[in-house]
């Protein structure tokens, strides 16, 4: 129980509120007060709505690359890129059975896909796809697309594409001399946490 | 100001080559790592592995001496499942050569000794690691 003496203010407090509130306080004091008072909650209104409606549009500009991401041309680039996985029965049930270094998965493609040109048919699917995760990984950087939504829904996506296509894309870039393609998609799949790994940021 | 005038087509030359993109550069040969019995196990088994011409055959080291093919897979996917590790001491588990690969692995003097040795087969040669 406590002392109700403890809960009284003490004399230096009570000065203190004295100092402020006198007593000789006229209403146009008040009224400035009051004012100064709404304007600040006013303006805390105002940045929180800010914030608010700026993660309203980051969630909607994240909803738009998922949408996308169903949608032409991505739609027909992974169709493409099916094909192509499935014109490989071989090579996929080898590369999937066994545990590979990325440099005996890179010297596989090299003896069996680009060796023949058979990678021929996955060159713009492959810029397709390359770009739009350009797109995504600099809407997510740049703050311009919700972090969570984009990590909840292209983490894995894009770990699984960077990996795979990898050697295509170092193959692209020896074969252009752009050197930037597939780098984004790289340093997306790096930097984003897919669901269950940690808490997404954003 | 006249001469930055006259110098002006120079130095849009020099602009123009620093912002020019690379040039494609050629494509480092690549090669498969292996110990020499895995190499020897392939050169002497080359007649029952050699692809028909044009075609690649893909080899599990581990099941080298069995001639039998690998199962189809026949999974859906757009992008397949990939199991990759980081590591540059261990020997590859798989290659995928073709009949010239085939060819030029049973001309190949293959180095003793317990080292890895990378095999480069566009170049028909084995250099130890």
């Amino acid at each position: 129980m406590s002392n109700p003496a403890d809960e009284a203010p003490t004399p230096a407090r009570r000065s203190r509120i004295r100092r402020f509130f006198k007593p000789e306080m006229d209403i146009d004091t008040l009224a400035h007060l009051f004012t100064l008072v709404v304007a600040v909650a006013g303006m805390a209104k105002f940045f929180y709505d800010q914030d608010q409606a700026e993660k309203a549009e980051n969630r909607a500009r994240a909803i738009t690359y998922i949408n996308a991401y169903t949608e032409e041309p991505l739609l027909g680039a992974r169709q493409a890129l099916y094909d192509f996985w499935a014109s490989q029965p071989d090579l996929v049930a080898m590369i999937r059975s066994q545990q590979l270094t990325p440099r005996n998965y890179a010297a596989m493609l090299q003896a069996s896909v680009f060796r023949t040109g058979a990678e021929a048919p996955v060159r713009e699917p492959l810029l397709v796809l390359d770009s739009f995760y350009s797109q995504v990984s600099f809407c997510e950087s740049g703050g311009l697309c919700d972090t969570g939504i984009i990590d909840s829904y292209f983490c894995e996506h894009a770990r699984r594409d960077a990996q795979a296509y990898a050697p295509f894309f170092a193959h692209l870039r020896n074969q252009s001399g752009d050197t930037r393609i597939g780098r984004e998609l790289e340093a997306l799949a790096d930097r984003c946490t897919p669901p269950g790994e940690g808490q997404p940021t954003g | 100001m006249p001469m930055l005038t006259r110098r002006l087509p120079q130095f849009l030359i020099c602009l123009s080559l620093t912002a020019a993109p690379a040039g494609a550069q050629p494509a480092e040969p690549f090669f498969f790592l292996l110990t020499a019995p895995q190499l020897t196990c392939l050169r002497d088994n080359a007649e029952a592995y050699a692809p028909p011409e044009g075609q690649t055959a893909f080899v599990t080291l581990a099941d080298c001496q069995r001639t039998t093919a690998p199962a189809t897979d026949t999974a859906q996917f757009t992008t397949p499942d990939i199991s990759l590790f980081d590591s540059t001491e261990s020997p590859d588990t798989v290659v995928a050569l073709s009949a010239q690969d085939f060819t030029c692995l049973e001309g190949l003097e293959i180095p003793e000794g317990t080292g890895l040795l990378a095999f480069y087969p566009e170049r028909c040669n084995v250099e130890p690691r």
